[in-house]
C-alpha cells in the first residue's frame, strides 16, 4: 500500500485502487456543517 | 482488508460530517466511495482557490447532483457562497431536503460538504453577480430571520414556481435572489415575502423550466418518493403532462437577463 500527499488530503492506494481519502488540515477546513435554527 | 479500508475512509469522513442531507442527489444508504471523497475535496479546493482570487462580497455556486440530460439541464443544485470572517472559509448557505422526507432546512456547510453528496459529475458553476446585487445579497444571506423569512419547510423537488405550498432547493434561492433584486431596484414597499417574490418573478417574466412528465411518471414519482408532489401545478399544466420548475439553469438564465453584469463560469 502507499500513500499519496495531495492537495486536501492523503490518498491509500493499493493495487492501483484508492482505498481511502483522509482529509489533511486543508481538507478539514472545507468541512463545515451547521443547520440555521 | 480492501473493504475494510475504504469503509474506514468513508467512516473517518461520515464521522466528521455528522448527519447527512441532500439536494438535488438521490438519497443513498451506501457509505460515500473513497474515489467521490477525494473528488469533493479536489472540486472543493479548486473552488475555493477560484473564490480566493475572485473575492466576491457573495455569490452563487451550483453542482450536478445528477445526470438532468434528458430534460436538457446539467446543473441540479445552486446555493450561496460566501467568505465567513470568524473562520477565513468560504461558506455554503442553502436549503437541503431531508433523505426520504417531504421537509427541508436550511444549512452552512462548507465547500466540501457541498460536493460530498455522490455527485454525477465533479464541477462547479460559480455565478458573480453585479457588485450592487452581491451586496444586497450579502446583507440578506447574512442574515438568518431573513433566509428563514422565504423559507418553505414543505420540500418538493418539482414545486411550482407560482404557489406558496411547497419550495424546492433552487426555489429559495430564486426568490432570496428576487429580494434583493427588487431592493436593488428601490422597490417601495419592499419584497419581505414569498408571495410578494413570485408576484414580482411574474412581472419580470421568469420563465421556469418545463419538464415533460408523463402520467406515468408522475405517478410512480408520487408513489415512490416522499419529497415529490404535484398538486401545487395547474390542472391545465399538469393534464397536459408539462412541468414547471425552478431550475438552476432557470435561475441563472434569470439572472443573466435582470443582472447582464454579473458573470458566470465553469470550474471543471
Amino acid at each position: 500500500m502507499r500513500v499519496v500527499a495531495e492537495s486536501t488530503g492523503y490518498a491509500l492506494i493499493a493495487s492501483g485502487q484508492l482505498l481511502a481519502f483522509i482529509p489533511n488540515a486543508i481538507g478539514q477546513a472545507l468541512l463545515y456543517q451547521s443547520q440555521v435554527k | 482488508m480492501r473493504r475494510t479500508m475504504a469503509q474506514l475512509g468513508a467512516l473517518v469522513l461520515c464521522s466528521a460530517l455528522g448527519g447527512m442531507a441532500f439536494a438535488g442527489t438521490p438519497c443513498s444508504d451506501n457509505a460515500p466511495k473513497p474515489v467521490s471523497i477525494q473528488q469533493a475535496f479536489a472540486t472543493a479546493y479548486k473552488t475555493h482557490q477560484r473564490l480566493e482570487k475572485l473575492q466576491p462580497e457573495i455569490a452563487l455556486i451550483a453542482r450536478v447532483g445528477q445526470d438532468l440530460s434528458k430534460y436538457g439541464l446539467r446543473y441540479s443544485h445552486i446555493a450561496f457562497v460566501q467568505k465567513d470572517a470568524a473562520s477565513g472559509q468560504w461558506r455554503v448557505t442553502h436549503l437541503l431536503n431531508g433523505c426520504n422526507s417531504n421537509q427541508s432546512a436550511l444549512w452552512h456547510e462548507g465547500l466540501a460538504n457541498f460536493f460530498l453528496d455522490d455527485l454525477f459529475a465533479y464541477e462547479a458553476l460559480l455565478v458573480i453577480p453585479s457588485p450592487g446585487l452581491q451586496h444586497k445579497l450579502q446583507t440578506l444571506v447574512s442574515n438568518e430571520a431573513g433566509i428563514k423569512r422565504m423559507h418553505q419547510p414543505l420540500y418538493n423537488m418539482l414545486a411550482y414556481p407560482f404557489s406558496l405550498k411547497y419550495q424546492n432547493s433552487n426555489q429559495w434561492v430564486l426568490e432570496l435572489t428576487t429580494e434583493a433584486l427588487a431592493q436593488q431596484a428601490g422597490i417601495d414597499p419592499a419584497i419581505t415575502t414569498r408571495k410578494q417574490a413570485q408576484q414580482w418573478l411574474q412581472l419580470t417574466n421568469y420563465q421556469a423550466s418545463t419538464l415533460k412528465l408523463g402520467p406515468l411518471t408522475r405517478l410512480g414519482a408520487r408513489m415512490f418518493r416522499a419529497n415529490v408532489a404535484f398538486d401545487d401545478h395547474p390542472d391545465e399544466r399538469r393534464y397536459a403532462d408539462l412541468i414547471d420548475t425552478v431550475t438552476v439553469e432557470s435561475v441563472t438564465a434569470y439572472l443573466q437577463r435582470v443582472d447582464p453584469s454579473g458573470t458566470r463560469e465553469v470550474i471543471p
